[in-house]
């Protein structure tokens, strides 16, 4: 008989699925901790003992939802983050295209050293940092009084945390922008000049849309990063310009209603999770590079 | 080794009127340090397929790019249509180009690949949609303008690479080595249907190609470069007999080359010495001239000793090497004591009865032996 046979009916080791343990682990972690969090929201606050009530209630959910003060906040994260999304890719997209054609190796290098420099600086330090070159006698101030100019209050403003975030979320951009650009042959770009483009047209009918899995990716990190900030709007608004995750932490720790804060965790999941499906579905899975499924 | 070519040879002198389609005079380019192109001089009439040719890094492909406006030259003037256009960005030269990885916009299909020239000068909506059907059909690829560019074979794609070039009417197409990347075969194919359109059209064309077999194929003119400089600009058939460098020679599959010396010169009829025999051979040099004598196999004849020598000489004595059956003839290499015992490609009939270490009569063709005059060492490709 042929002895070929018994390996055939050996189990292979399923060497996928080994290597997929990892990360499954650790998103079966998350999973569980989201669990724990949806379970914790649907327990009221027994304001007579100031422990969860045992029984479920959507409770929690109804009073968060009734105050304006959620919307208002809900609606200045949302907005942060649209506008912070915005304002990163107008900025992250010439860096990158920059950094992917120019000829010169020493511009390259110097891009890149600038792109992975602020990396070293946490984003606390780096609020911090903002808070001195921004305060009133800061760095910004003195150029401005310098110029002959009134010293202005730059710091806790909207515009203000926009911007730290902006400048926080810039080389995550430009990092994932720059595989999606790299990708994209210069010669397409010049068989749009020879057919008669001018560089406004060429960006507009050919680099854009070949660049869309990067921009969609880019966009998804930054908006859902942005969505979820918590010390930027913190140190640089100073309490004035509160997102969404202050609140959060606000219910946990200032007013110790742990089942509101879950609640509002959950909302704010769920909302950001709706706004990024939204645009997997509108840009589909295969902008990002996935095989098209027919 | 370079020779001036003041005035390259040019084609369809009945159009002398006009100016010619491009003019290209004492180009150089210059990156950095390194010279791509070297004082480059052509001229171009309408309506002529020119081919430039030449090993990769000759700057055959800079030269190309400088014409379609991606380059600027460093020195010298490039001319279409007797304007200077120096200050002429790319878009703004009627000239369509197909590249060498075609640069298909893959975000689009087919048609509006085509279209794209059409929309980015303006042209009206319906008659954008007529021009589109027009040219998939010169193509041959009615029906198929709905798919994108990865559902197309290679060939479909070339052909789209090339109705998109054509597709706003230029005055001059330029080809990189767009069929470099196909199977022999298909690349073949191509050949003839790319020199198809061509003529249909009358469009002016350069291509540019390593390819020497596809320059001779495709071409009314043919530049051959090498390190950035013109060698030779002719016509497939000139080039092709009468190589004026060494460099040039080998490049055409030139198999064997050795060196002479010019007795005596009677207009292109030269009587050469070499090795204490008497050839005759044709070429440009005057008596006294050292110079390089090629020859290609198939005008070297092979025939057992003793055979009666044909009528003019050009018959030398040497010994058969190797004979390499190949069915309806035999590929020879033969060993001429009068050539220092340097080995010579050749041809004999399959019947010829060859066999190695034989001795034989080797009949160099007198109209195919071409001298010019010699290179020095450090000049060899």
């Amino acid at each position: 008989m042929n002895a070929g046979a018994a390996p055939a009916t050996r189990r292979r080791l399923p060497t996928g699925w080994l290597l997929l343990a990892p990360a499954l682990l650790l998103t079966g972690v998350l999973l569980i901790g989201l669990g724990q969090m949806l379970e914790l929201s649907l327990h009221e606050l027994d304001l007579s003992n100031y422990r969860l009530k045992p029984e479920y209630s959507l409770a929690n959910y109804e009073t968060v939802l009734s105050r304006p003060v959620t919307w208002r906040v809900l609606l200045r994260t949302f907005a942060g983050a649209g506008l912070v999304t915005l304002a990163t890719l107008i900025l992250a997209f010439p860096y990158a295209y920059l950094l992917v054609r120019t000829p010169s190796a020493l511009v390259r290098k110097a891009l890149l050293v600038a792109l992975f420099l602020p990396f070293f600086i946490g984003q606390v330090v780096r609020a911090y940092g903002w808070l001195i070159i921004l305060g009133r006698e800061g760095l910004a101030n003195a150029v401005l009084t310098g110029l002959g100019l009134p010293a202005q209050d730059l710091l806790f403003s909207y515009g203000t945390v926009l911007f730290g975030l902006v400048q926080y979320m810039l080389p995550f951009a430009v990092l994932l922008l720059i595989p999606a650009l790299a990708a994209i042959p210069d010669d397409i770009e010049r068989a749009s000049e020879g057919l008669g483009a001018n560089w406004p047209s060429t960006f507009l009918f050919v680099l854009l849309p070949l660049a869309r899995p990067g921009l969609i990716g880019a966009s998804v990190v930054v908006f859902t990063l942005t969505l979820t900030d918590f010390a930027m709007p913190e140190i640089l608004g100073g309490g004035t310009q509160d997102f969404f995750a202050s609140a959060i932490y606000d219910a946990f720790f200032q007013i110790s209603n742990a089942g509101q804060g879950a609640a509002l965790a959950m909302l704010l999941t769920g909302l950001g999770s709706a706004v990024v499906a939204v645009i997997f579905i509108l840009a589909g899975t295969g902008t990002l590079g996935f095989r098209q499924s027919r | 080794m370079t020779r001036d070519v003041p005035n390259p040879p040019t084609l369809m002198p009945d159009a002398a009127t006009a100016p010619p389609m491009v003019e290209i005079q004492g180009v150089s380019k210059r990156f950095g340090d390194t010279v791509a192109v070297a004082d480059a001089s052509l001229t171009l009439e309408r309506g002529a397929f020119l081919t430039i040719v030449g090993p990769s890094g000759c700057g055959k492909t800079t030269l190309l790019r400088m014409i379609a406006g991606f380059e600027h030259p460093s020195a010298g003037r490039i001319r279409i249509h007797g304007a200077d256009v120096a200050a002429l960005p790319a878009h703004k030269r009627a000239i369509g180009m197909v590249f060498q990885r075609l640069a298909l916009f893959p975000h689009m299909s087919a048609a509006d690949n085509i279209a794209y020239p059409l929309r980015r000068r303006g042209h009206a909506k319906a008659g954008i949609a007529a021009r589109v059907e027009e040219m998939l059909a010169l193509v041959r690829l009615d029906g198929l303008g709905e798919r994108r560019p990865h559902e197309l074979s290679g060939g479909q794609q070339q052909r789209v690479a090339i109705a998109r070039a054509l597709a706003f009417g230029p005055d001059l197409l330029l080809l990189d080595e767009p069929l470099s990347a196909l199977d022999r075969h298909l690349r073949e194919g191509m050949q003839l249907e790319f020199r198809r359109i061509q003529q249909d059209l009358g469009v002016t064309t350069i291509n540019v190609t390593h390819d020497q077999r596809e320059a001779l194929v495709m071409s009314d003119q043919i530049v051959v470069m090498n390190h950035g400089r013109i060698e030779q600009a002719s016509d497939p058939h000139t080039l092709y007999r009468e190589p004026q460098t060494r460099f040039v020679a080998s490049f055409l599959g030139v198999t064997s080359l050795f060196a002479a010396e010019v007795a005596a010169a009677d207009g292109d009829r030269l009587t050469l010495r070499v090795g204490g025999e008497t050839l005759r051979g044709r070429g440009l040099a005057a008596p006294g001239d050292a110079v390089d004598c090629a020859i290609r196999a198939e005008h070297v004849t092979v025939a057992p000793a003793g055979t009666p020598p044909r009528e003019g000489g050009n018959t030398l004595p040497g010994i058969c090497e190797r004979v390499i059956f190949e069915g309806d003839r035999s590929a020879v290499i033969v060993r001429l004591p009068a050539l220092g015992d340097r080995p010579v490609s050749a041809f004999a009939p399959a019947a010829a009865g060859l066999s190695a270490g034989a001795p034989v009569a080797v009949h160099l063709d007198p109209d195919t032996l071409f001298a010019f005059r010699a290179t020095t060492k450090e000049e060899l490709p």
